[in-house]
């Protein structure tokens, strides 16, 4: 048995622990070698068959005793049986209707078409200056914010909300951990996974199931919570609402009174303080007040800040294992540096390196979590000057930002800032057979890579390769991990927005890229964009900036995303 | 893995007509594969059992987006997969460097794992504990005793042997018992 299989499949069962290197050294292997990931399959396919296989006859009776199933019964099958028993039954989906082959081929051509488009813009100058407002995808509006994420997990089929996200009315269905949510009208919502909660509008929300402490004041007065079978009307207080798989339904007051009463039927009676009240087939009856049973502000405070150290603390170990890789030319983690600090330090020493960053106006601030520092740009001449010698095919570049407001037409996240300005200025010719590149997003939300492809009348022209709009305002003010991958030996551009790529480019063949002089969160205009009032600079802020120059595989840069979320 | 498709067809409907207790059939045929599946990518039994009920629950609320004609055995790998990423995602947060390895493990053998589970048929699987009961004793007494965790060490030093031979006669056990479970004829 190969020695590497057997430490994996030791691993892997928890049989021991490896150490760094020993297990980047197992994954590049498991990546690389067909055979040899073919077998590990093999071997823990057979030692997941052989588990399930002889634990089958011990197993399900106590898992049926638990879930009060049949003594006689096979286990698993009653026990789910008994959990559907409180579901509605599933429904079949609509059938097929044949104009939706029509509207889908339709959006495919449009969408080639546009493609298309595209490709024959390659080489033209940069597409004008998109207003703010065009072609942005519209958002149905925002009713409440997700303040707080602890430890959470979305169900299936949810989107992958982030802390700081909108959200419309329609349902959370939160798997486990703990969110808060605060709606517009001041109802401030502490719900626990799992849980079933639709959002309704900003005075009124429904819990199917799960817990939800809700703390409320006086503007949120007349906030209602409902449940299948009551209706909690805050008078600006606090209270908790549980409703288990069962259906049972529970409300504490956990300060001050509270009014309740059975959804679709006249009539309220009110719990007093530290009282609490099931609902049952006759009606409400007491039942022990339980405080501990519902998330609390400072608890999910508490949990929250021992999960930002933790998630600290895994970002710190990946982001310095990053600083090893030779390919890694640039890495500004922000860590470790003065508020004073005028100068950002390249993580990456040695031959090939690129400089420390010199930090003009802007400010040090706080980045994903508390102790992580950042740069703040206002987009008035701040920016970060750096140098990175050589020339560079392939390139990975990435970005932790977070996006304030988009309020021109283009914003310049890093992008090389001096030979096509000095020949567009009319001052010397480029230093070197290389293009430069800018690294930018647009008012509409796209992330762009620009090639330079030339002058035309002395007129620097771009080749531009962007994403969809995605960067739309409901991101705004939650931190992203933009990246770009310029992979050369396949001729491939590829955007990626948080580990997930979002569009794919054949860049135009040329020399190698320029980024010997570059520019982080602005641009300096020219004289004639000057006197039209341009402006590139960054509205945000910016907590860790990586150059690479190999191309990151989209498993590496999901990872980087997984680590590093706050 | 080789299902009835009649059979599996006409439970489908049954459910999505109100007959729940059609969805028996379901969790008899696929039970052993999922849990089997779940099996080799989590450690602990218990969640397990727990995610592969959750599968079926998973499977049932949403059988009527199923399309018919489409394997169902991978339908509900599908949701295993969901659920196993989802239940490292939750831990991954918390726990130390190897859980995350683990993790990195899984996505890279995702595909490998399902086309190797494509490959094995359920009446295989059926024939795996017979399998289990002819191998050598010494081999027999590794694969029922598991590797997991600790048990590799105690296995080791009950049988007064090293670690490393203990997880070679398990490998070597592994591909008897493949052999095995391909030989139609045994019981």
């Amino acid at each position: 048995m190969d020695r590497d299989l057997q430490d994996l499949v030791a691993a892997w069962l928890r049989n021991s622990d490896l150490s760094a290197s020993r297990r980047d050294e197992l994954l590049a292997r498991l990546r690389s070698d067909n055979g040899f990931r073919r077998e590990f399959v093999e071997e823990i396919q057979m030692h997941g068959y052989v588990r399930a296989a002889q634990s089958s006859e011990p197993r399900w009776p106590l898992l049926e005793e638990a879930m009060g199933g049949h003594e006689d019964g096979p286990g698993l099958e009653d026990s789910i049986m008994a959990r559907l028993a409180q579901m509605p039954t599933p429904r079949r989906q609509r059938t097929w209707n044949p104009w939706w082959a029509v509207t889908g081929f339709a959006v495919v051509a449009v969408g080639v078409f546009l493609a298309v488009q595209q490709a024959n813009l390659g080489t033209k100058p940069a597409v004008p200056p998109t207003p703010p407002s065009g072609g942005m995808p519209v958002s149905p509006p925002a009713i409440a914010m997700l303040s707080h994420v602890v430890e959470a997990a979305w169900a299936d089929g949810e989107p992958d909300r982030i802390e700081g996200a909108e959200l419309p009315t329609g349902w959370l269905r939160l798997a486990l951990g703990t969110v808060q949510v605060d709606l517009f009208s001041g109802a401030r919502l502490f719900i626990e996974g799992p849980a079933q909660l639709e959002l309704r509008s900003p005075n009124e929300a429904f819990l199917l199931s799960g817990k939800v402490a809700c703390e409320l004041n006086d503007s949120a007065r007349g906030f209602r919570l409902l449940t299948p079978g009551l209706t909690v009307v805050n008078q600006g207080n606090s209270f908790g609402v549980k409703v288990s798989e069962s259906g049972e339904q529970e409300v504490h007051a956990l300060e001050g009174k509270v009014t309740i009463g059975r959804t679709g039927e006249s009539g309220t009676s009110q719990i007093l303080a530290k009282q609490a009240r099931r609902l049952d087939d006759t009606g409400f009856a007491e039942t022990p007040f339980r405080p501990e049973d519902f998330p609390a502000f400072e608890r999910v405070r508490e949990r929250e800040q021992a999960e930002a150290a933790r998630l600290l603390l895994a970002w710190r170990a990946a982001a310095d294992a990053l600083d090893g890789d030779p390919a890694v030319r640039v890495h500004f983690n922000f860590e470790e540096q003065s508020p004073l600090d005028a100068t950002l330090r390249n993580r990456v020493r040695g031959d090939g390196a690129g400089s420390d960053g010199q930090i003009i106006g802007a400010r040090w601030a706080q980045g994903r979590w508390p102790g992580k520092g950042a740069l703040e740009f206002r987009g008035r001449g701040q920016r970060v000057l750096l140098r990175l010698p050589g020339m560079h095919n392939s390139l990975t570049l990435l970005a932790w930002v977070r996006v304030d407001t988009l309020p021109q037409p283009v914003t310049t996240l890093l992008a090389t800032d001096e030979p096509p300005r000095e020949e567009a200025n009319g001052g010397k010719p480029s230093p070197a057979d290389a293009r430069p590149v800018r690294w930018e997003l647009k008012a509409n939300g796209q992330l762009g890579f620009n090639l330079f492809s030339g002058l035309v009348s002395g007129q620097p022209q771009w080749s531009a390769l962007p994403s969809p709009p995605l960067l739309t305002p409901e991101r705004h003010g939650q931190w992203l991990c933009l990246a770009t991958v310029l992979d050369a030996a396949r001729g491939e551009l590829t955007h990626f927005i948080n580990g997930v790529a979002v569009a794919r480019h054949k860049p135009p063949p040329g020399p190698p890229l320029a980024l010997a002089h570059l520019s982080l969160g602005n641009l300096s205009a020219t004289d004639a964009e000057a006197r039209l009032g341009v402006n590139y600079g960054f509205f945000g802020a910016v907590d860790e900036v990586l150059v690479a120059e190999r191309p990151f595989s989209a498993a590496e840069l999901r990872r980087y995303y997984e680590v590093g979320r706050p | 893995m080789d299902h009835d498709p009649n059979a599996l067809r006409a439970a489908i409907d049954e459910v999505l007509a109100g007959h729940r207790d059609a969805f028996r059939h379901v969790v008899r045929e696929y039970g052993l594969g999922v849990r089997g599946f779940i099996a080799s990518q989590l450690y602990h039994l218990d969640d397990v059992d727990d995610l592969a009920q959750d599968v079926f629950l998973a499977a049932f609320e949403n059988l009527g987006s199923f399309r018919k004609g489409d394997d169902f055995g991978a339908w509900l790998r599908g949701i295993a997969r969901n659920k196993v990423k989802m239940y490292f995602r939750s831990r991954m947060r918390r726990e130390n460097a190897m859980e995350r390895f683990r993790s990195e493990v899984g996505e890279v053998v995702e595909a490998d794992l399902e086309r190797a589970s494509v490959a094995v048929e359920e009446e295989q699987l059926a024939r795996l504990l017979s399998c289990i009961s002819k191998l050598p004793d010494k081999m027999r007494r590794i694969v029922q005793g598991g590797l997991e965790g600790q048990k590799a060490q105690s296995l080791a030093e009950a049988m007064e042997s090293s670690v490393a031979v203990i997880y070679v006669t398990n490998h070597r056990a592994h591909k008897l018992l493949r052999e095995c479970m391909a030989r139609k004829g045994t019981t």
